[in-house]
């Protein structure tokens, strides 16, 4: 099964590693979307099927844990997988963000493998690729 | 700055580096970095939490090409300006939160700002790398300073 991923970084450097690294993974991806920041990515998944999206904590104009609640709050959107992926590393942080919906955590940087172990955690592995 | 904080930067930059940008790094004394003649630019960010402060990385502009580069997995000739800063950018960000983690552990939580980059001309160049809150490397021949203003 293909994926439709959306990946939501304010740093276009960030999307296209993120991409890349999908790509080095092997997942097999339908369409890639892309936002700027958590607002954005909510305007999109009101147009577009995203079967997962990956995001960043720490953006301008709407951040990564308002886009969770927002998507949480919102019956089309309340399952559907989430991965952040982050420069912050506190435990406490990823407890906090699991109680609010998040999937699966990423640390920055990270490695297509990583990457694809986070796919699976959250989608299953035949899924995956 | 204290032998055991630049020893954890060193250690931070490196892994960074070395994964960011397939990029290698050694620490160097001050005297060993020589204001570069060529364009230079800087980005800074702040912390809060459990303690704040902040970080600043001061670079010359092609070695910021270069990361942005690598990262992408681009030629040199291929990266647009634009994509040096949000490189560099990106970069202090992965910098600020392994640091948190190589000091505080993994138990604090932090907030980080969003890094902003700036040019940086001789003098501030200059007056950063003769801070004694700054360590001093080379990064692939090019001169790297990381300042870290954080509590004692």
């Amino acid at each position: 099964m293909s994926l439709n991923i959306l990946i939501v970084d304010d740093s276009a450097t960030v999307r296209a590693i993120i991409a890349k690294a999908l790509r080095l993974a092997e997942v097999n991806i339908g369409e890639l979307y892309e936002a700027e920041n958590g607002r954005e990515a909510l305007d999109l998944l009101a147009d577009k099927w995203v079967d997962l999206v990956f995001a960043d904590i720490n953006m301008p104009v709407m951040g990564g844990i308002e886009m969770v609640e927002q998507m949480r709050a919102d019956p089309l959107h309340c399952k559907t997988p989430i991965i952040i992926v982050t420069t912050e590393g506190s435990a406490e942080r990823v407890r906090q963000l699991k109680e609010k919906g998040v999937n699966a955590y990423i640390r920055k940087p990270f490695t297509p493998e990583t990457i694809r172990n986070a796919i699976e955690e959250v989608i299953g592995e035949q899924d995956a690729g | 700055m204290q032998a055991d904080l630049k020893a954890t930067l060193s250690g931070v930059l490196e892994n960074v580096l070395e994964q960011f940008a397939f990029m290698f790094c050694e620490p160097v004394e001050f005297d060993q970095v020589p204001v570069p003649d060529e364009p230079l630019l800087q980005a800074s960010m702040t912390y809060s939490g459990p303690s704040t402060g902040s970080l600043a990385i001061a670079v010359p502009q092609a070695l910021a090409a270069e990361v942005a580069a690598n990262a992408l997995g681009i030629d040199d000739e291929e990266e647009s300006g634009a994509a040096s800063h949000d490189a560099l950018r990106e970069l202090l960000n992965v910098i600020c939160g392994q640091m948190l983690t190589a000091i505080a552990g993994e138990e604090p939580v932090f907030d980080l700002s969003i890094p902003e980059v700036t040019p940086c001309d001789g003098e501030a160049w200059q007056a950063m790398a003769a801070d004694d809150k700054t360590a001093h490397f080379s990064v692939e021949d090019y001169p790297f300073l990381l300042r870290v203003e954080a509590p004692e």
